[in-house]
């Protein structure tokens, strides 16, 4: 028991990890360039820390607060950026970012500025986190079977013709952030409730790049995806000391090779692999390839 | 104190003699504003060079930067002379700028732009982690520092407002790269190539030009200017660490978006508004609240005006009836 | 009024439609008249401003002066997914697929306009949601074996040699079941079995009502499909009438062939 105890802590890290992933990948798959997870997971943390330590509210009334406070921040969020072009929504949503750690050092009243909020009482744990990474997944399995999840693709791929079979790329766009941005909240007011104390650095540029590596290393695409992304990024560099302490490193140069060689991450790579594969061994011996269609 | 070493006239009323101070701390501020803000337009400069070339965001380049800034540090402190560290950190920048390019640019050509664009930030992100990590690594995480004495610490008084050398050589090397630049892209045929292929790379390569050769050049140049910018930076703040190309990246998309991507005039215009604006929010808003200001005014930007001041106005944002 | 489907005719209209690029007209003041169930065609040389009436129809161009109208509702300024959703389809002169999409999804995405589930059904997996994927999947395979892809249909599109892409493209064009569809050069490339294989297929859409405009340089196939045809050249509106009418004018002749042989 001692021996599982000791991976407590790493597994509540990745099971928080693949939340906020979860909240990366949403916006990605419909074509969305933000980063404004680390903005959306800050304001839900701190929603959730504030409302429990000053305002003692239950940690579940918290946790919708936060939910519902990173939704309605996407939803807001998307209404000026939906129709950005990608470069400009990275940027815009980076700013976005900024503003939000800058507006939590400096409102030190209400957010304990720089040292951020401690002794939030812990009352979530590694049962919820899990139950929490499975509605997600489930959900976004869902939206991978519907309508939202073809247009969020055909958006994705190319913009004009998801425009021409008449879907609305702003209306689509705004869900993805708003999705984001609840799934966000919500992994946020965990993190709030599962570690203790939070602070702004917690949501800085590093975490914006590890989410966005979560993704590329995983995939876009599949609900598998972001779990893969976590668990090469975080959990690799725990099997050895040595990796551990090149872990940045590493973290670097596997965004650059699976970017380069592997674009669509691991696990859709894969995906899509054994999909061709199925694909020619249906194909009776004198049928036609998929490659060459006579 | 010295601002009471100018030269306010005697038996001025007192009222007067204040608001002439005032005026004149808002007069130095504004200097001290332009300056930093020219080392922002070489910095600044650099990407958005490689951003009109290339149409990718270079984040590898706030490491360049960086890089640049710590090698000539460990150079002086090796003993070589100021000047010579601080040529062949610039020149070395230049060469890391095109290691980048190599490594995380030139296999995802292949993709189309639209992939291009994604990726192209994931895998220069890549090489900034990369090269902060290292840098990270060699100096123990911590702050160094030039020894005393690395430059002269000299100051000179213009219409009565300070200005040290250090200041005076930022400026005129800022003048000179800019119109380097300017003479290279408009009246060489380097240039000429150069921003054929900013136009098309398909037409410039039937044209007989190889786009690598002026893909890697841009990212040449633009490393130097980034060089040039550590090493300045790094003598007038005295403070050197892995992390510190972060917070110029950031305010770079600040200035980039206020001038309008890839466009040069742009682009210093915006850097030495972006100065003058840092200094006195700095100097006379609550302190914590500068930033705030400034990204809002970058998201403000990109709400009202996402092409910013001088910008193009296509391509924005990709359906809709935009031309 | 058991017979007012006589009496409105439903059509795409463009009243003295004009589009400049700074100073420069790409096409000015263009009278357009697409009716639905038969086949218009457009024509002209390259550069004519062809294509740039279509960007100008599905809203990717701003249009400068003048006004669209399908049937009474005015088009001039809509987004292009709203009039899309009115019932206007196009294709691509060079074939525009969803390239990662599987051909059947790229097919399927077409129904878009036409899907009821709610976005809620969607993001909990609702029965009413699965129910209706499955149902668009079954439609879908009906479209590809119309089109005589069906074996292709998990394959990803863009692994797809061009003949079969530029089913899989009309394929999806016919799914959104529009009231206009328009066609951007649909059998360049092709040869004239190819061509005439496609063409029973637009007679076929024409006859169910659809209305067509295409973009078409194969003089051949244009007189066969056309009912009417507009040239055009240098972005201007040079003829229109029956196609042994306007593939005689002239002017078009002289468009075509320059000035020289335009009497001969």
């Amino acid at each position: 028991m001692s021996f599982l105890g000791q991976y407590i802590p790493l597994l509540d890290t990745v099971l928080l990890a693949v939340g906020f992933a979860f909240s990366q990948q949403v916006v990605l798959r419909a074509g969305v360039f933000s980063v404004a997870t680390a903005g959306f997971a800050a304001i839900g943390s701190y929603c959730a820390a504030i409302l429990v330590t000053r305002l003692e509210w239950h940690p579940l009334f918290a946790m919708a607060a936060a939910c519902l406070f990173g939704a309605l921040t996407g939803f807001l969020l998307a209404q000026p950026l939906a129709r950005l072009r990608g470069i400009y929504q990275a940027i815009a949503t980076l700013a976005f970012v900024q503003i939000v750690i800058a507006v939590t050092l400096f409102a030190e009243p209400i957010t304990g500025g720089g040292l951020g909020i401690n002794n939030i009482p812990k009352s979530v744990g590694t049962g919820t986190l899990a139950v929490a990474v499975l509605v997600t997944a489930y959900i976004l399995h869902s939206v991978k079977q519907s309508g939202v999840g073809r247009a969020f693709d055909a958006i994705h791929q190319d913009e004009t013709v998801a425009a021409v079979l008449g879907i609305s790329i702003r209306k689509y766009q705004t869900l993805a952030f708003l999705i984001s941005g609840c799934i966000a909240g919500a992994f946020g007011g965990l993190q709030a409730l599962n570690t203790y104390s939070i602070a702004p650095t917690t949501f800085s540029f590093a975490f914006v790049i590890m989410v966005l590596g979560y993704i590329v290393v995983g995939g876009r695409r599949s609900v598998l995806g972001p779990v893969v992304g976590v668990a090469v990024l975080t959990l690799l560099p725990e099997l050895s000391r040595f990796m551990a302490e090149w872990r940045p490193i590493l973290t670097g140069a596997t965004m650059i090779l699976i970017s380069t060689y592997l674009p669509l991450g691991l696990a859709d790579t894969l995906i899509a692999r054994l999909r061709m594969r199925r694909l020619s061994h249906a194909q009776p011996e004198g049928g036609h390839s998929v490659r060459t269609p006579s | 104190m010295w601002i009471f070493g100018g030269r306010s006239a005697p038996g001025d009323p007192s009222e007067t003699c204040v608001g002439r101070i005032v005026a004149w701390m808002i007069a130095q501020q504004i200097l001290n504003g332009l300056i930093t803000g020219s080392v922002y337009a070489l910095f600044a400069l650099g990407f958005t060079l490689v951003f009109s070339v290339n149409r990718v965001l270079n984040l590898a380049h706030g490491a360049v930067f960086m890089s640049a800034a710590l090698l000539s540090y460990y150079l002086v402190m090796i003993g070589t002379p100021f000047v010579i560290a601080a040529a062949v950190a610039t020149v070395v920048a230049g060469g890391i700028s095109m290691v980048v390019e190599f490594v995380a640019l030139r296999r995802l050509r292949r993709f189309s732009p639209h992939v291009m664009e994604f990726a192209a930030l994931v895998t220069t992100l890549g090489a900034d982690i990369v090269l902060v990590s290292l840098a990270h690594k060699l100096t123990a995480a911590q702050t160094v520092r030039f020894p005393f004495g690395t430059f002269p610490n000299q100051f000179f008084l213009l219409f009565g407002l300070r200005i040290s050398l250090l200041q005076i050589i930022i400026v005129l090397s800022v003048a000179c790269m800019l119109s380097f630049l300017v003479f290279y892209l408009y009246r060489t045929s380097a240039g000429l190539r150069l921003r054929a292929v900013a136009s098309s790379d398909r037409a410039s390569l039937l044209l007989g030009i190889n786009p690598n050769a002026v893909y890697a050049q841009t990212f040449f140049i633009s490393g130097i200017m980034a060089g040039i910018a550590g090493v300045l930076i790094a003598l007038s703040f005295n403070s050197i660490n892995a992390h510190m190309g972060e917070s110029y990246m950031l305010k770079t998309f600040v200035i980039i978006v206020l001038g309008g991507l890839g466009s040069v005039p742009g682009c210093v215009l915006a850097a030495l508004f972006f100065g003058v604006a840092q200094t006195l929010c700095v100097a006379y808003l609550p302190p914590g609240s500068a930033d705030i200001i400034l990204y809002a005014l970058l998201f403000g930007m990109l709400l009202v005006r996402p092409a910013g001041l001088m910008g193009n106005a296509a391509n924005i944002s990709v359906v809709g009836r935009n031309a | 009024m058991p017979n007012r489907k006589e009496v409105t005719v439903s059509e795409l209209r463009l009243d003295a439609v004009s589009k400049s690029f700074g100073g420069l007209h790409a096409v000015s003041n263009i009278d357009l008249v697409a009716p639905q169930g038969s086949i218009t065609g457009l024509i002209g040389p390259n550069g004519a401003g062809k294509t740039t009436i279509i960007n100008l129809i599905t809203g990717t161009l701003r249009i400068s002066s003048g006004r669209v109208f399908l049937d009474d509702v005015e088009l001039t300024t809509a987004e292009p997914d709203v009039i899309a959703r009115r019932g206007v389809s196009r294709t691509f002169q060079n074939i525009r697929l969803l390239p990662e999409a599987s051909v059947l999804d790229n097919v399927i995405i077409g129904f878009h306009r036409h899907e009821r589930s709610s976005v809620v059904a969607g993001l909990l997996g609702l029965p009413s949601s699965l129910r209706e994927t499955r149902a668009l999947r079954q439609r879908g395979m009906e479209i590809l074996k119309r089109f005589r892809i069906e074996r292709f249909a998990d394959a990803a599109a863009g692994s797809l040699a061009y003949g079969h892409q530029r089913r899989v493209e009309m394929a999806r064009a016919v799914a959104a079941q529009p009231r206009i569809l328009l066609l951007d050069e649909p059998v360049a490339g092709m040869n004239d079995v190819e061509a005439d294989e496609l063409g029973d297929l637009y007679e076929e859409l024409a006859a169910s009502g659809i209305g067509l405009l295409m973009i078409e340089h194969n003089v051949r196939f244009v007189t066969r499909m056309c009912t009417r045809i507009y040239a055009m050249a240098s972005g201007k509106m040079i003829a229109a009438g029956p196609p042994g009418e306007v593939l005689k004018d002239p002017n078009v002749i002289a468009a075509y062939l320059g000035d020289r042989y335009a009497k001969g």
